[in-house]
């Protein structure tokens, strides 16, 4: 199984391994609008991810996006993951401020993706 | 693991130079002689890039581009048309069929290793 | 390009010079036959097109013509005529004898030909001559180099950009290739998920380039993308077109040039102490990722001239490496003074004392850092003395063999260096000699009568990699197996992964050469590189494929001095586990430990770390306390736990070299004073591992 979902409590964990790009792109938009939709967060975890593209990044920052509306929270597991880290940097998402609609600064991209 | 691409033309010798060229530099090369046979060879073969030509017998580039973007199991895959100068309208029609891009015949090998590099990483 | 390409391409031009008259008579026939007109145009068009990519310019050149008035037929400017087939059945005979030519195209042009053009080029004066301005064959001249300019690119590429199979972050990288380069993504458009169609693409770019390249350079990198993107090249810096010493753009500026604020706004939130870009988000005057796309080009624009700075003062001094030495050793005392400074001003409840303790701690890092960088060297000096080597040996043996380099601009501690450059002669002669075949066998082989060998030096976390590579015959296993089983290195019967058989080379003894030959081949060297290694507190790792070549790869520490550890306790006894390999710290409980049913392993996050219990390793008498810590450490076969009593905290640790006695401790590393005067042994993780595996392979 390369994507597992587990729930603790209102806690949704999305397990995502190998591969995700854009040829799955609409699967993991399911799979996400379905885990935000049953609980009050989502921790994607990325221990095992070997492959991601910009339309994954995408829709992990849409993820993040939707969760603030409903007050929900999204975070990501293993920032220190190699490929989340490479893509960070190769794509330009790392951030000091976070986005307009993110006041507690939950933005996914903030922190230090330089080492 | 080195990439897999898809050399589609009819011509024989440029089959051979682009698949030489593209070996030297490390590439995994699938070789198919027109738009029908690539279709065939497509899925087996784990293609990660295609090469094609456009005026081909039995099915042509643009056919074959048009096919590739509307399979969704390998619709993404970037796909390079192999033009000339005289074929500004085929290139046209080929971008909207879906091409990634696009290399000028003649060209030499280091030019399309460049094509490569730029399309597929 | 190789003859036998070129031997294709003859095969080919003849086939389709016998199907180019063949339709050329039937066209004569049937003279207004599109599909006999498009099977001349095709058979033209490949001999030229194919003929310039084999080398055979002149045919391409001839034929050029010839097709010209062809696509003018095609596209029907011009009509069949007795004259034209005529002309072009002698033009398909001048092609060919072009092919038969001696040297396969190298024949001038004969009069022939030149009547045939003349004659071709008056009927393509009669059709339209808009078609026969094909250009001829350039490769693009890379454009020399020109000052070095800074620009501004905002790139906004259409949402279907993923179904044209293109990867924007590849556009992204290929500008990273041509400077120096910031980019951020702008990220306000993505939709919230329920509306998002995640096959489209709804991020922008800002990149801040800096470029000796020119705008040309930069455009063609968005060539297959330009019709269907927004993109604003915008030129924003230039060394001496403002006033160099001026301080950068600031950040209000940049945002107004930008056209995302106004000159108001700015005046309104510069009325307010606070740092101006949170000012503006907070007044929800501009996008967050906005500013930080403006506080990354004021970043790039200070580093590009800080840069330049550096670049103009090459003004150097010349110091005797002992006063260097000097200077390492005295930081390190400093260190440790430094260490012992906190640990009493801690326990002293001063504040005053405190802050001036932290402000030393603060000073002592800096120091530490600038002097660690002042002792780093490129590795390149070294590596230009073995092309000589290379040079020398392979004439000596008869062979010919090509040392590439690559990353000689890595810098690692000068002792390091000076101490890899016999290992490093050792395994470069081996290269040559076992690995590098001679001529004759290589070419027999389907390989190039030239061997290379690749020395290549890269960062990677806190450590150097130096890769030799060579493409001979690489290592024989079967040989070094029955070479091991002789020499009582193996027990028969031993099933060996490769790795752990290649391995073996390093043992010491260890020879499989039948002739032994002046440079190698007596078996005293790749123990004694495997030492010198060790010493370095490095690793070395073969991979071989037999027939393709060999790879071994050193992994070097930066610096042998100083190195951030983490300081445990275990007992009374103090231990440092280097930090660049730790990965976590966890608790361990009794009950974690009950739960085990005595194996030691411990569950995290799903996953299961086995662990090595110190005390135990150590035989430290005592109790352990109720709850323990177990450190995660990343190990080559997966990550490996050690149980400690407590886990002080990160210690800058001065290495110090264990006396002769300890020599064989092969698990420790070195010892580090610490603060009260205490020793801390270092523990040399991959050993500690190693030699439990081995213990519990014997046990089992």
């Amino acid at each position: 199984m390369d994507v597992d979902m587990t729930r603790s409590g209102e806690n949704n964990v999305l397990k995502l391994d190998g591969s995700w790009t854009i040829e799955r792109a609409n699967e993991l938009k399911r799979m996400l609008l379905e885990a935000l939709n049953s609980g009050e967060s989502i921790v994607i975890d990325l221990e095992g991810l070997t492959d991601l593209d910009l339309s994954t990044m995408q829709l992990f920052c849409s993820a993040h996006r939707a969760s603030l509306r409903e007050c929900k929270r999204v975070a990501l597991h293993e920032r220190k993951s190699r490929s989340l880290k490479q893509m960070v940097r190769d794509a330009g998402f790392a951030r000091t401020l976070g986005c307009h609609k993110d006041p507690n600064k939950s933005c996914l991209w903030i922190g230090d993706w330089k080492s | 693991m080195s990439k897999i691409i898809m050399t589609v033309d009819d011509s024989a010798s440029v089959r051979q130079m682009v698949s030489f060229t593209l070996k030297q530099a490390g590439y995994q090369v699938v070789e198919a002689v027109d738009g029908k046979d690539a279709l065939s060879k497509l899925h087996g073969a784990a293609v990660q890039m295609v090469l094609t030509d456009l005026n081909m017998p039995n099915m042509d580039g643009i056919e074959l581009i048009r096919n590739v973007r509307a399979d969704p199991t390998c619709k993404f895959i970037p796909i390079v048309m192999l033009t000339t100068e005289s074929q500004a309208e085929m290139k046209q029609e080929g971008k909207a069929a879906g091409a990634t891009g696009w290399i000028v015949k003649p060209f030499k090998p280091e030019q399309l290793l460049a094509v490569v590099k730029k399309v597929l990483g | 390009m190789m003859e036998p390409q070129r031997q294709a391409y003859r095969a080919e031009a003849y086939e389709l010079l016998a199907e180019l008259e063949t339709s050329l008579l039937a066209l004569e026939e049937c003279p207004a036959d599109k599909e006999l007109i498009g099977r001349v145009f095709r058979a033209l068009h490949t001999i030229k097109g194919s003929g310039a990519m084999f080398g055979f310019d002149d045919i391409a050149a001839f034929t050029h013509d010839v097709e010209n008035v062809f696509d003018l037929v095609r596209n029907e400017k011009l009509g069949v005529t007795k004259t034209l087939v005529d002309l072009t059945l002698r033009a398909g005979d001048q092609i060919r004898g072009m092919l038969d030519g001696p040297d396969g195209g190298e024949m001038t042009v004969t009069s022939v030909a030149g009547e045939i053009t003349s004659a071709l080029r008056e009927l393509i004066a009669k059709g339209d001559n808009q078609v026969g301005q094909v250009p001829p064959l350039t490769l693009q001249a890379t454009e020399d180099e020109q000052v070095e300019r800074t620009y501004r690119i905002s790139l906004r590429l259409d949402r279907e950009i993923f179904s044209r199979g293109a990867n924007p972050v590849l556009l992204l990288n290929e500008l990273r290739e041509l400077g120096e380069c910031s980019v951020i993504a702008n990220t306000e458009a993505i939709p919230e998920l329920e509306e998002l169609d995640p096959e489209q693409c709804h991020i922008g770019w800002d990149v801040i380039l800096t470029t000796r390249r020119g705008l040309d350079a930069i455009k063609d990198v968005f060539i297959f993308v330009e019709d269907e993107c927004e993109l604003a090249i915008e030129f924003i810096d230039e060394p001496g077109c403002e006033d160099d010493d001026a301080p950068p753009k600031r950040l209000g500026k940049i945002l107004i040039e930008r056209g995302l604020v106004t000159q108001e706004d700015l005046q309104e939130a510069l009325g307010a102490q606070t740092r101006v870009g949170q000012l503006l988000v907070d007044k929800g005057l501009v996008e967050p990722s906005r500013v930080d796309s403006a506080l990354a080009e004021q970043e790039h624009i200070r580093a590009v001239r800080s840069k330049h700075q550096k670049e103009e003062q090459t003004s150097s001094v010349r110091v005797p490496a002992a006063r260097l030495d000097a200077l390492v050793n005295l930081v390190g005392e400093m260190v440790t003074v430094q260490a012992r400074l906190s640990q009493t001003v801690s326990s002293m409840d001063h504040a005053g004392l405190l802050s001036i303790s932290e402000e030393v701690e603060r000073l002592t890092a800096e120091l530490r850092d600038n002097t660690m960088s002042i002792r780093m060297l490129p590795i390149g000096t070294t590596f230009s003395k073995f092309k000589r080597l290379v040079r020398d040996l392979s004439g000596e043996l008869g062979k010919d063999i090509l040392l590439v380099t690559d990353g000689g601009e890595t810098e690692l501690d000068k002792t390091v260096i000076e101490r890899l450059n016999d290992p490093l002669v050792h395994l470069i002669r081996n290269c040559i000699d076992h690995g590098i075949e001679s001529p004759g066998v290589r070419e027999a082989a389907g390989k190039p009568r030239q061997g290379t060998v690749q020395l290549s030096a890269m960062h990677s976390g806190a450590s150097v990699l130096i890769r030799i590579t060579d493409d001979g015959a690489g290592l024989d296993a079967d040989a070094i197996r029955s070479t091991a089983l002789e020499k009582g290195l193996t027990a028969t019967g031993t099933e060996l992964c490769e790795k752990e058989l290649f391995s073996l080379i390093f043992a010491p003894g260890f020879s499989t050469t039948r002739q032994i030959t002046s440079i190698s081949g007596r078996g005293v060297g790749m123990d004694v590189v495997k030492r010198s290694i060790d010493a370095l507190r490095g690793s070395i790792e073969v991979s071989s494929r037999k027939g393709i070549g060999t790879t071994i790869t050193l992994k070097l520490p930066l610096t042998l001095a100083i190195i951030d550890g983490l300081l445990v306790k275990v007992g009374d006894g103090h231990y440092v586990l280097p930090l660049s390999i730790v990965e976590e710290c966890v608790e361990l409980t009794r009950e974690d430990v009950a739960r085990a049913h005595g194996r030691h392993i411990t569950h995290l996050r799903g996953g299961i770390v086995p662990y090595i219990r110190l005390r135990e390793r150590f035989a430290i008498s005592g109790n352990a306390p109720e709850v323990e810590q177990i450190v995660i450490t990343e190990s080559p076969g997966g990550n490996v736990g050690f149980v400690v009593d407590k886990v002080i905290g990160e210690h800058q640790t001065v290495i110090k070299n264990m006396g002769k006695i300890y020599r064989n401790v092969d698990v420790i590393s070195g010892a580090t004073i610490l603060g009260d005067g205490t020793v801390a042994l270092i523990m040399d993780v991959p050993k500690l591992v190693q030699s439990v595996e081995m213990q519990e392979s014997l046990t089992h």
